[in-house]
């Protein structure tokens, strides 16, 4: 890789890593393991840095490999873990949003976070999870309606509307 | 460690600010999730790090490529030969061109032959020339060989077209063997020579027509064993013509004999009879177990064995 390429990496990703920080952190909801996700982000997209300056859109392909990272890590983690086995309990003490996301599937969490958080559309979600959009649609209903009763109920997400 | 909870210092369900306007008008999820990052621990410069990792993988990427491509070529060679053995009897496995080789009916790779049982006694006849191989053997081995060479005969006279020949060893002479086709007598010479481990296996391709490095122009034929192995059958100007093949360790060759300095006359046998002969399992074998069993005359490890 020419000198020029990792500079211009440089500046991306410290013009980035904040915002990547944030992101892999409302994913996961766990500072350490937000930073572990997006160093690891970072470091498969300077393994492929050509490929990704040629994308249409730098910053959805970085998300893309943000969240199908969050997502496989996640996938292991449950493998691992079997976290499953207290999600009673946890419905019933969550009070932050960081709880009420932890409720939902990494895919649904995943998609929540890209569409409400990053603001991406319907279509750029589906493409970054290798779905459809009708199937991002109907999940981030579900996943918000889940949100609505978990949440407590003085905050007010009527607004929120799929 | 804890998880922050959306506003640091007061429940996340307290917290009420103005909403921000987002793209699909979903303003109060957004700042619950702006809120949820603000208590985040400040983050450490994370680039150098990106970075190693990066090359890291890179390096690794490439590494397992280029296992998986020698894999496949690896496996591509021995697949190769293994399907072209595969071929049932009648197909043809060599390519258009090329001499068709035959394969008597007997079980592929059976036991090696033991040299125990005494074969058919063959007629001996006169030396040609050199020194005799029995004054470098003696005992057990000496009686082997000469039960090996016995073998060899047999094999020979089963495998030769007329099935009237007759097959004479040639007294003192290792493997040399005077052959009578359709009542005329011709001198054939075996060899049977061990290969080193870290030399090719695999005889040199063989072109139809040539000349070799010394300036004789040569015709070649190949054939192609059942394992994929190439046999060659070659006339060069000048020399006596001679057929090899590579088998089990053993570089197996039978070239013309002159009987005398007069006689010009070689063996009345076809390119493809020839590759037919040395194509003879049991001459493989046999060949094999030679230097197996390191029984030729002058081997340096016959002593040990």
């Amino acid at each position: 890789m020419s000198t020029y390429a990792v500079q211009e990496f440089e500046a991306y990703a410290r013009a980035r890593q904040q915002r990547f920080y944030g992101t892999a952190f409302l994913l996961c909801g766990d500072a350490e393991r937000a930073q572990d996700l997006t160093r690891t982000t970072f470091a498969k997209l300077f393994q492929h840095w050509r490929k990704a300056t040629r994308a249409s859109d730098i910053d959805i392909y970085a998300k893309t490999v943000l969240t199908r990272t969050y997502i496989a890590a996640e996938r292991s983690r449950r493998h691992m873990f079997e976290r499953h086995s207290n999600a009673v309990d946890h419905e019933q003490t969550c009070v932050t949003l960081l709880d009420a996301l932890h409720t939902l599937t990494p895919n649904a969490r995943a998609m929540v976070v890209l569409r409400y958080w990053e603001n991406l559309p319907i279509d750029r979600v589906a493409e970054a999870l290798s779905c459809k959009p009708e199937s991002v649609k109907s999940t981030c209903i579900r996943a918000l309606s889940r949100l609505r009763t978990l949440l407590p109920e003085d905050i007010d997400l009527h607004t929120m509307e799929a | 460690m804890t998880r922050p909870s959306a506003v640091p210092g007061e429940p996340a369900h307290a917290a009420r600010r103005p909403n921000r306007a987002t793209a699909d008008g979903f303003p109060a999820l957004h700042t619950l999730m702006a809120e949820s990052t603000e208590g985040l621990p400040p983050l450490p410069d994370l680039v150098p790090a990106a970075i190693v990792d990066g090359l890291r993988r890179r390096r690794k990427r490439r590494a397992t490529l280029l296992a998986t491509a020698a894999a496949a070529a690896a496996a591509a060679a021995m697949a190769v030969p293994a399907l072209l053995s595969v071929f049932p009897e009648g197909a043809s496995a060599t390519p258009p061109g090329r001499a068709a080789t035959t394969y008597a009916a007997v079980p592929w790779l059976p036991e090696l032959p033991t040299l125990t049982a005494l074969p058919t006694p063959y007629p001996t006849a006169a030396p040609t020339a050199g020194t005799s191989w029995a004054n470098r053997s003696s005992g057990e081995q000496l009686r082997q060989q000469e039960l090996f060479q016995q073998m060899v005969a047999d094999v020979l006279h089963k495998a030769l077209p007329d099935a009237d020949n007759t097959v004479e060893i040639v007294h003192g002479q290792f493997l040399q063997f005077v052959v009578t086709l359709h009542g005329k007598r011709y001198g054939l010479d075996v060899s049977m020579t061990p290969t080193s481990p870290w030399t090719l296996t695999t005889l040199p391709a063989c072109t139809p027509k040539g000349v070799d490095p010394a300036g004789r122009p040569y015709t070649c034929t190949t054939g192609v064993l059942r394992n994929g192995q190439a046999v060659f059958v070659r006339h060069t100007e000048g020399t006596p013509t001679t057929a090899n093949v590579y088998y089990g360790g053993a570089l197996l060759t039978i070239r013309d004999l002159r009987l005398s300095t007069a006689s010009t006359d070689a063996l009345p046998l076809t390119d493809a009879e020839r590759i037919a002969l040395i194509s003879t399992p049991e001459l493989l074998q046999l060949a094999q177990y030679l230097v197996t069993h390191h029984l030729a005359p002058g081997d340096p490890q016959a002593a040990r064995s």
